[in-house]
């Protein structure tokens, strides 16, 4: 294999450049990015300076991957079995020489390799600086954030009617739009999920007046920069022009302009009147052949014909420049600057709600502890700093970045650039006073490949940063070229047909990228590398899914073929073919095709799970009779829907219950039934005893539910579907229908024989992958036709770099007619175009060795059109992926000759109903036994008490502890209770009562000359208070148990053990019932204590309570213990 | 101990138990179990007690030394804030702070919690950022300055509360302490001793003696599976086998990412088990940790009924709780209850207002002459006659107005409670009192502020079965180190896990973190801490098995470079199957299919009681199953949420005015005379009788100001459609919003006509008001889509044309067809209008169809019909695909080749 390139891959790797790289399908640009991380991590303090960007976590985790292994590889020595390995290994060598020489210990601490996501990397920059970054910690990004947004845009419309500035605003908008709150609300959500683009302009802080201002002096830049090309174009003939213009507008009496149009905002009528004068009308109009009369030029010989004459040739002479004509007519949506036009005030109204809307999502984020990703974005950025002062990020992150790699850069959104731009501030100066040892930026991106548009990639960005860099570091074009993927015939293909169909010209600001064509590296092969078929006719699907069926025969069973893909750009295009491929039997793994909500055993667990939510949701209910557990037909359904009193509203519970009675249905019906209803009484019996997913599985297993599926593969969307659960569960949202149905609506169902050799997925999904055989057929079918968006914004770049914002609403005009609503959506739309053709590109050189390409087509005269006469072909729609290479392919394609449609079914085949031959055996139910009680604890919130008692053991303790007993505590004393009793959480007027009770008892303790003394005398033998013993009771439990107070009495060499109580009698109860009430509630306890201190003490025991506040001593006689 | 199997080797420490040492762990958990191994050791048979073991954790032992000290005066006595307390006050200051220099933090509890961390941290390593050394090192950015700034206030706020923290304890305890004779400490199984606690520890201790617990290395080995779903279930298949083998052996699993796997291992362990369903209780498996107390049921449904005082009520609530097992509100299980639920619904927000939910409560009747009987109303009427939202209370006094609440509500039921969720109820009022000790830093609170403060609180709290100790442990790293086991399976060793990515404190300098070697501050440090765990497990089981997945949620994983030199174990690569339950399940249970039949014919009862219009027709021609579902079973989806008005209220509300604006004009001639001034008078007066009319019941859900706008755009809607009825000739509004019924093919059907105009030119022309855009193919072929106005047509009397009245705005127009010209829109060439939808070439013609075709609908209808056969685009908005299964037919007889 020769490598054409080798040089600028060589070039790629010199460390002290900056590059952008040009990286075409199947040019190894993976490989590339490793080695020039790897040279620069030999050129570096710490690995961590070097920062590398990925699109996708897979990215990262991938390139990571390559890198350890690389490098494990190198220290291991492992022979290098290619050559142009051998590149990859000595920089590994290099690197890890470095690691080693200053302790890196890359091969352990592989998070020091600093390859991140944007995302990932944004995170990181926030939980490092919580408060500039205004987060004040890590917060959870969620990757769906509509709910936010809607709750964000709900409180923007509850201002409506109040005082606030923002409701006169809010209610001309809603007025415009019909009072249609709900499209608002829709619009309003789009807008903030794409905010990053225009919170810059209208965010939060900006003031309204500021962003109309700002919104203004973009819209003149947009016009003057579409006016600014065409002066110079003009001006050799702007005097005869203006005089011909003059004559013409004589001619019909209208009014003369003092002078030749000036290249300003001020000079567009002006402007628009030589507009009329040399193109015809419309947005199809082209240079005059004719000049009439209502153009000004009347018939006649003279000076009327030699005006003509006259015109004529300026005419001719401006036709030779290229794209005049185009721009000329750009002039007409060219947006006026009335600022009385009733879409500009629309304009100004949403220049003054967005910030406010933004502010709200905030105060959202705020409350449900949640952001975006493009928050964490907008949060990075905030916390670099602004411009003016920028953030010191080498004191926060302990290292300062010194290189970037940035791959799959022509996916490239706003944020990522401007986060990139704030990275490298300052990079300019220190590499001009630093030349040995610059700081490099390396951009690796193919905008040939750029898809995401609708995601908000800007090819744009790419080419601007290509050509300017960023902070003076303007890296150096490189442009690989070479193609290891596709057989050479395919990559001449290829550069044949796409050099035609993509622009002649890169232009930043349109978003438009021209054609480099690849050189393939693998020879050619002996079969065609490209095959176009074209099919029409009424039965032209039908045939084209037939004819790629056919196709993939020999394919298929052909093992030197290991992949074939077949890629559409949505489910729908590509829904006839994958019918055709079910009914062929043909194996396909579908990724990410069919939506999980549509899988049948799912969507039956869908009801069930509403059904348990909520009983009022009577369509689930009767879903769940319907489905194949009960499978009951309209006339049993009919039978229960009409029982109660208004069986509307009849509670399912309640038929339920009925069931048995209900006499009018079969015996079958009634048993199936009976089955079916102790399955879901086991589920109200066992609601919120499970965990979500189990009790919603097992529910359904009692109903039989993996019997109901007619593949596995339903089943592993079942499985989907618990896991989905159990995130619910996790998440604490529980059973929540919306968010349920939300989730799913994101899923995919599993892809039926996920193995497969035929894979079949979008366009999008296939970029990256590398298939033998790629079809891509239904090229001729356009998208649903860009229907009138109520609002529409785009990010602008000027000529000179300046970044504006434009935004226009709706105003209800014709298109083509002067707005810049109509400007906008021009663009847009062309954009869109462009779009088309590289999507194409990508479909087109995923395949190495083969590509089929397919189109149905309208015929321009079906109905006289016989067999074998040539067929005349309708060009595609201009939103096919057919479009951009109509010319190549109506010239290559093997037309089809129509066949009639094949006739209709005789019948349709007639609807079936499944159903479960039987249940599974009913297993009993324990039912939760009554019998013993309802089991409810009692409420006992009693913590002043618990407190006082906590606190007056203390005290006793301390007091015990004396050689002689005061007659009350002292203020010492007092004051340590009190800082207990607080230190337990009292306070206020609670504390002041709890210390009292605290004094109160200590005190009735210490005026308690027969009890209290005796017990806290300190010159007992063996005194302990609080005396912990862990003991093993006669069961063999092992408790720890702490003895308030034991001694012996010197007097009687009896051990006392005695508990202190704070308790009082009720009101009401007399003080002996109370005291007998308390001895039997702690006998047990007591008894407890005497077993364990008999084990270590052989002698007499006595027990007793001791009541504190009342100073009474209790003893328990029965709990007497004499050894032996 | 159950297993009689130890889970931790005593033997090193019985020496220096003997000695008299004092044994200090890291962790509680570790304290429990060696004090419990000891304490099997004691008298082993038969009654006895003894002294404790004198085992504590570190921390602990520290804060008792100190309030001995305090007890003795050695340190001055203060109040120790307890962690939730100590927080809330962090809480307070951040916020001060941000509403001082206009600081709004998305997250300000999570910036107190990592500040109280910050603190925290420079106290146990002995530093103080106020030295000279220090300060100027928190001086480079904001976040460390601001840290600074909130510090001071924290400390401020202390002082004048003569509060402490426990580190402010040591600290304390540090500086004062003195060496106690005799006293001799243990240190078991520490990976590390923060300075602060270290000089604790010098300062007290006559003797200090580190050991590590440092069994038989086992037999270790490494296993690597395709996905997390692969290894998790290996996990649990391998907790069975161990116990199967050995019934008394000891098995722990340690889970690198616990958030992440614990749910679903706990899942698959209970699928091993077989503790599912109706052994759900009997998992013989401990986990470490469990669900916050604001998760489990009993509670959610607590403060959600607390939620239900103040503020809104999100709709979902509603059904949950009146169906919830911990109330004793039985409307759950009541028509009038799915009545409520269903009203409630049908209001369309997301968000429901108590007081809405609560008039509803206490009005809704299930016919007109039943009583109104929902225990919810009285229960939300006691609650609201609390007045809750004037109130401001100390945190302890907003206990009595909770109980009160929950008591109307009967909470938590009439049981019986399993035994989980008795332990739930009671960790509650445990949960309600520690909120009440809030008052120590807090002030009077509003009830919004009590509930978001109370749901923090239960948020901090894991609620732990409190259970005997089982023989399988899930546990993480930390709490499984020190411990014994006979099996022991270390999972989810990724890379990217193992050790962690450092999570430096962001309010220390980073510098300062890595010169003093702080948790969690650099690399090497997380390397060395998972390295000595690593260790420390390698010595702590008989078998070690650790494992990674190498691939998570679809992004590659590699091994953590700590097992690189382990022995690999091979395993099966398939990614996890399907459970054999379902499989099994399916090979037994056959699926047979039978013809859909058609649904019995109208009996006399329906006929009576099914007040059709013509929309039955129209779904009957839609969809002959919707008309079955929506007529017969009376199957209604439930309502979409609203924003603002919907599509049918705005064509009410159109409907009304015109209603009105033709009740004063007439006719044409009427309205050609009036002068501008006056006919703008008779419009705005149109406007405003329609918003009058529907206001009251549409004012709450979407507000004045909306039903404003609505008037403001009716106003001009409606003048600019009279533009458009000036150009018709001259005309006579005959009827309006006239009843007619029709009896079609044996069914009653009852119309109301919009309006009937009477030509100058001669006929009638009926007129139906559309606020959307129509198509005459609607009204053609065999089944029209909108069989209306051919109903109408049909009705009687002699009928010359229709149209329909599109106002919508901007593209006003009249669509129709005619037997005689003259209107604009309303076509009369017949056989040119209907194209190739029809046969009909004439008015009569057409009249004919109608009556051919529509009864021919009624007659299908009539008889049972009821084929799943939806029109082109009749399901987009039907809400019923789960009941026809429409979409879910063609997947289920798809075959796997
Ligand atoms: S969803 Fe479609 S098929 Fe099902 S009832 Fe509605 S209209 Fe008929």
């Amino acid at each position: 294999m020769s490598v054409a390139d080798a040089d600028q891959r060589r070039q790629a790797l010199q460390v002290d450049q900056s590059f952008c790289v040009t990286a075409p399908a199947g040019s190894g640009k993976t490989e590339l990015l490793i080695q020039r991380l790897l040279a620069l991590l030999s050129r570096v303090e710490r690995p961590e300076q070097v920062l590398a960007i990925t699109f996708t976590r897979k990215a990262a985790a991938e390139m990571r991957e390559r890198v350890m292994a690389a490098l494990a590889d190198a220290a291991a020595g492992q022979p290098c079995a290619e050559a142009h390995q051998q590149a990859t290994r000595d920089l590994a060598l290099a690197a890890l020489a470095r690691s080693e020489q200053l302790c890196w210990q890359l091969s352990r601490d592989q998070a020091r390799l600093n390859i991140k996501t944007i995302d990932s990397f944004c995170a990181s920059l926030t939980r490092q600086m919580p408060v500039l970054s205004a987060f004040g910690g890590s917060a959870q990004a969620v990757d769906q954030a509509d709910d936010l947004y809607r709750e964000a845009v709900a409180d923007l419309l509850a201002r409506l009617g109040s005082d606030s500035p923002e409701s006169v605003d809010l209610a001309a908008v809603l007025l415009h739009f019909d009072n249609n709150a709900q499209r608002l609300e829709r619009l309003l959500i789009a807008m903030l999920a794409r905010r990053d683009q225009w919170l810059p302009y209208m965010g939060a802080h900006r003031d309204p007046d500021q962003a109309e201002r700002a919104l203004a002096a973009t819209v003149e830049q947009v016009v003057t920069e579409t006016l600014a090309p065409l002066a110079p174009v003009f001006a050799p003939f702007s005097e005869q022009l203006f005089d011909l213009l003059c004559y013409s507008l004589d001619q019909r009496g209208l009014p003369r302009p003092e002078h030749f149009p000036r290249a300003q905002a001020v000079g567009v009528p002006g402007w628009r009147l030589l507009r009329e004068l040399l193109l015809t009308r419309g947005e199809r109009g082209s240079w005059r052949k004719r000049l009439d009369v209502t153009i000004g030029f009347p018939p006649g010989p003279g000076e009327a014909q030699q005006r003509k004459d006259e015109l004529k040739a300026v005419i001719a002479a401006l036709a030779e420049r290229e794209g005049l004509e185009t721009a000329l007519k750009s002039l007409d949506v060219l947006p006026d600057m009335d600022s009385h036009s009733a879409s500009w005030d629309l304009v100004v109204h949403l220049s003054r709600l967005l910030p406010v809307l933004s502010a709200l999502l905030l105060l959202v984020f705020q409350r449900r502890g949640l952001v975006d990703h493009s928050q964490v974005a907008q949060a990075a950025l905030q916390a670099l700093g602004e411009d003016e002062a920028p953030t010191d990020l080498a004191q926060r992150m302990d290292y300062r970045i010194e290189h970037i790699l940035v791959d799959e850069f022509q996916d490239t959104a706003i944020n990522q650039y401007r986060l990139v731009e704030r990275l490298t501030r300052g990079w300019g100066e220190h590499n001009e006073a630093n030349p040995d040892n610059p700081r490099t930026l390396f951009i690796v991106g193919d905008a040939m490949q750029s898809i995401y548009g609708f995601r908000d990639a800007n090819v744009g960005l790419f080419l601007l940063a290509q050509e300017r860099g960023f902070n003076g570091v303007v890296p150096a074009r490189l442009q690989l070229l070479c193609n290891f993927r596709s057989r050479a015939g395919l990559v001449d293909w290829v550069n044949g047909v796409f050099s035609d169909a993509f622009p002649a010209r890169d232009d930043i600001r349109r978003g438009q990228v021209s054609f480099t064509p690849a050189l393939a590296v693998k020879p050619a092969a002996g079969q065609a590398p490209v095959q176009m078929h074209a099919f029409c006719g009424e039965g032209a699907e039908g045939q084209e899914a037939a004819f790629i069926v056919e196709q993939l025969r020999p394919l298929l069973s052909d093992d030197s073929v290991s992949s074939i893909a077949i890629l559409g750009r949505s489910r729908p295009q590509l829904a006839p073919l994958l019918a055709a491929l079910q009914a062929a039997g043909i194996a396909y793994a579908a990724q990410d095709i069919d939506r999980l909500a549509g899988s049948p055993v799912v969507a039956d667990l869908m009801s069930l799970c509403r059904a348990l939510a909520n009983p009022a949701d009577r369509v689930a209910w009767f879903s769940l009779l319907r489905a194949p557990w009960c499978g009951l037909d309209a006339a049993a359904l009919l039978v229960l829907a009409r029982l109660g009193p208004v069986p509307r509203y009849r509670n399912p519970w309640a038929i339920l219950a009925e069931l048995p009675a209900v006499e009018a249905l079969p015996a079958a019906v009634r048993k199936r039934l009976a089955e079916f209803c102790a399955a879901l009484e086991w589920a109200a019996v066992k609601r919120d005893r499970l965990a979500l997913r189990v009790w919603i599985e097992q529910v359904w297993l009692r109903l039989g539910g993996p019997a109901a599926a007619t593949a596995d593969r339903h089943l592993r969307d079942a499985e989907r579907f618990f896991d989905l659960l159990q995130e619910a569960e996790q998440d604490g949202i529980g059973l929540d229908i919306q968010w349920l149905e939300t989730r799913l609506d994101k899923l995919y169902a599993s892809a039926a024989n996920a193995g497969a050799k035929l894979q079949v997925m979008t366009l999008h999904k296939a970029k990256g992958l590398e298939f033998d055989h790629v079809f891509i057929p239904a090229l001729g079918k356009g998208t649903r036709s860009n229907s009138r968006e109520l609002l529409l914004w785009e990010e602008y770049n000027s000529a000179s770099g300046e970044r504006g914002f434009l935004l226009a609403a709706d105003d209800h005009s014709p298109s083509g007619e002067p707005s810049l609503y109509n400007f906008i959506r021009a663009r847009g739309a062309r954009r869109a175009l462009l779009e088309n053709t590289r999507l194409l590109y990508v479909g087109a050189t995923r395949a190495a060795q083969q590509l089929v390409l397919s189109a149905t087509l309208q015929l321009d005269a079906t109905e006289d059109w016989q067999p074998g006469e040539p067929l005349d072909f309708r060009p595609p729609a201009e939103g096919s992926l057919l479009a951009p290479v109509w010319s190549q392919f109506s010239a290559a394609m093997q037309v089809h000759e129509p066949r009639p449609a094949a006739a209709p079914a005789v019948e349709p085949a007639p609807r079936v109903l499944y159903r479960l031959e039987s249940l599974p055996p009913v297993e009993p139910v324990t039912a939760v036994t009554t019998a013993e009680g309802p089991n409810i604890p009692a409420r006992s919130l009693n913590r002043l008490d618990r407190h006082v008692g906590t606190v007056v053991h203390l005290a006793l303790e301390q007091l015990s502890g004396l050689d002689s007993l005061p007659a009350s505590p002292g203020a010492a004393q007092v004051a340590r209770w009190r800082a207990e009793l607080r230190g337990l959480g009292l306070e206020g007027a609670l504390l002041d009562e709890a210390q009292e009770r605290v004094i109160a008892a200590v005190q009735s303790t210490l005026d308690d000359r027969q009890y209290g003394h005796w017990l806290l005398a300190a010159g007992h033998p063996e005194a302990r208070s609080e005396l912990p013993l862990t003991m093993r009771d006669g069961e063999g439990r092992v408790k720890d148990i702490v003895l308030d107070r034991t001694f012996i009495d010197s007097d009687t060499g009896v051990r006392w053990i005695v508990d202190y109580k704070t308790s009082r009698p009720a009101a009401g109860q007399d003080m002996d019932s109370f005291l007998l009430a308390e001895a039997e509630s702690y006998r047990n306890q007591l008894m407890s204590y005497r077993d364990a201190l008999a084990c270590v003490d052989h002698r007499e025991i006595r027990c007793a309570l001791y009541f504190a506040g009342l100073g009474r001593l209790q003893r328990l006689p029965e709990l007497d213990y004499l050894p032996g | 101990m159950a297993s009689g199997r130890q889970l931790y080797n005593l033997a090193p420490l019985l020496p220096y138990i003997e000695r008299g040492f004092t044994l200090l762990t890291p962790n509680q958990r570790l304290a429990r179990r060696i004090k419990a191994q000891w304490d099997e050791l004691q008298h082993p048979s038969g009654p006895a007690a003894w002294t404790p073991l004198p085992v504590a954790p570190l921390e602990v032992w520290l804060l008792q030394r100190w309030r001995l000290a305090a007890q003795q005066g050695s340190v001055p006595a203060r109040v120790i804030l307890d962690d939730a307390r100590c927080r809330l006050l962090w809480q307070q200051v951040v916020a001060q702070d941000a509403g001082e220099i206009e600081l709004s933090l998305l997250r300000p509890a999570a910036a107190a919690e990592q500040a109280a961390s910050a603190r925290d941290t420079l106290i146990r390593w002995q530093l103080d950022p106020d030295s000279e050394e220090l300060a100027p090192e928190f001086g480079f950015d904001a976040d460390c300055t601001a840290f600074q700034r909130w510090r001071r206030e924290f400390v401020r706020r202390l002082e004048e509360g003569g509060l402490v923290t426990p580190s402010d304890c040591l600290a304390e305890l540090a500086k004062n302490a003195r060496c106690q004779p005799g006293l001799r400490l243990l240190l078991a199984d520490f990976d590390e001793i923060p300075p602060l606690h270290r000089a604790c520890l010098d300062a007290l201790a006559e003797e200090i003696v580190a050991l590590d617990s440092n069994g038989t290395p086992a037999e270790y080995s490494c296993r690597a599976y395709p996905d997390k779903q692969a290894e998790l279930a290996a996990v649990a298949r391998w907790v069975v086998a161990c116990r199967r083998a050995d019934p008394d052996a000891t098995v722990g699993v340690v889970l690198a990412d616990m958030q992440r796997d614990r749910a679903p291992l706990e899942y698959l362990l209970r699928r091993e088990h077989d503790c599912l369903g109706e052994n759900y209780s009997s998992l013989p498996v401990n986990f470490s940790t469990g669900l916050s107390l604001d998760r489990v049921p009993v509670v959610r449904d607590a403060l959600d009924i607390l939620g239900s005082c103040t503020g809104t009520l999100p709709l979902g609530v509603v059904p949950a709780l009146l169906q919830s097992r911990f109330t004793a509100i039985d409307d759950g299980h009541t028509d009038l209850g799915v009545k409520l639920i269903s009203r409630v619904y049908e209001d369309g927000l997301g968000q429901v207002d108590p007081g809405r939910l609560r008039h509803l409560a206490s009005t809704i009747k299930l016919k007109a002459d039943s009583e109104p009987g929902l225990q919810l109303g009285a229960v939300l009427s006691a609650q609201s006659d609390l007045r809750l939202g004037r109130l401001r209370l100390l945190p302890s006094g907003w206990l009595e107005p909770i109980c009160a609440i929950l008591d109307y509500w009967g909470w938590p039921g009439t049981g019986p409670l399993d035994s989980l969720e008795y332990q739930q109820v009671e960790h509650w009022y445990r949960t309600l009192e520690e909120y009440a000790a809030h008052d120590q830093v807090s002030g009077p609170v509003s009830f919004e502020d009590m509930l978001q403060a109370l749901r923090f609180c239960c948020q901090r709290q894991p609620s732990q079965p409190q259970t005997a100790d089982s023989p399988v442990q899930v546990l993480g790293p930390l709490e499984a180190a020190g411990l014994a086991f006979d099996h022991l399976w270390l999972c989810g060793l990724q890379g990217s896990l193992w050790p962690p990515a450092p999570r430096p404190n962001p309010f220390i300098p980073l510098p300062l973190q890595r010169r003093y070697d702080m948790p969690h501050a650099t690399p090497d440090r997380e390397w060395r801490f998972v390295e000595r765990l690593t260790q420390q497990f390698l010595h702590s089981a008989n078998r070690l098995i650790a494992s990674y997945c190498k691939e998570l949620e679809g992004v590659p994983e590699l091994p953590s470079a700590l097992l690189a030199d382990w022995p690999q174990e091979a395993v099966s690569e398939d990614p996890a199957s399907l459970p054999p339950s379902w499989i099994d399940m399916r090979r037994r249970i056959s699926l047979e299919s039978r013809r859909v039949e058609p649904a019995p014919a109208l009996d006399d009862d329906e006929r009576h009681t099914l007040h059709g219009g013509s929309a039955t027709l129209a779904d009957q021609a839609n969809c002959p199953f919707r008309a079955f579902a929506l007529r017969r079973l009376q199957t209604r989806p439930l309502e979409d949420l609203r924003v603002g008005l919907s599509a049918a209220e705005r064509g009410e509300l159109v409907h009304e005015a015109l209603f009105v604006l033709w009740g004063m004009l007439g006719d044409s001639d009427t309205l050609r005379q009036q002068e501008a001034a006056a006919l703008r008078t008779q419009v705005a007066r149109s406007a405003e009788a329609a918003i009058e009319k529907h206001g009251p019941r549409l004012r709450p859900l979407v507000g004045a100001a909306a039903l404003d706008l609505e008037r403001l755009r009716l106003d001009s809607l409606l003048a600019q459609w009279l533009q458009l009825e000036l150009a018709r000739p001259p005309f006579r509004v005959i009827d309006l919003e006239s009843e007619v019924s029709v009896s079609l093919a044996g069914l009653e059907l009852s119309l109301r006509i919009d309006r009937i105009d009477e030509l100058q030119a001669g006929g009638r022309l009926i007129i139906d008001y559309k606020t959307s855009r129509n198509g005459l193919a609607d009204w053609l072929g065999e089944r029209p889509k909108a069989p209306q106005l051919p109903l109408y047509a049909i009705a009687g009397g002699t009928v010359s044309g229709l149209a329909y009245a599109e106002l919508k705005p901007r593209q006003l127009r009249l669509l129709g067809l005619a037997e005689a010209g003259g209107i604009d829109g309303v076509r009369s060439d017949i056989d040119k209008a209907v194209g190739r939808h029809s046969a009909a070439g004439t008015w009569q013609q057409l009249l004919q169809e109608w009556q051919r075709n529509l009864s021919r609908l009624a007659r299908a209808f009539e008889q049972g019909e009821a084929q799943v056969d939806p029109l082109r685009g009749a399901c987009d908005y039907c809400g019923l695909p789960s009941l026809c299964r429409v979409d879910l037919e063609a997947l289920e007889q798809e075959v796997e080749p």
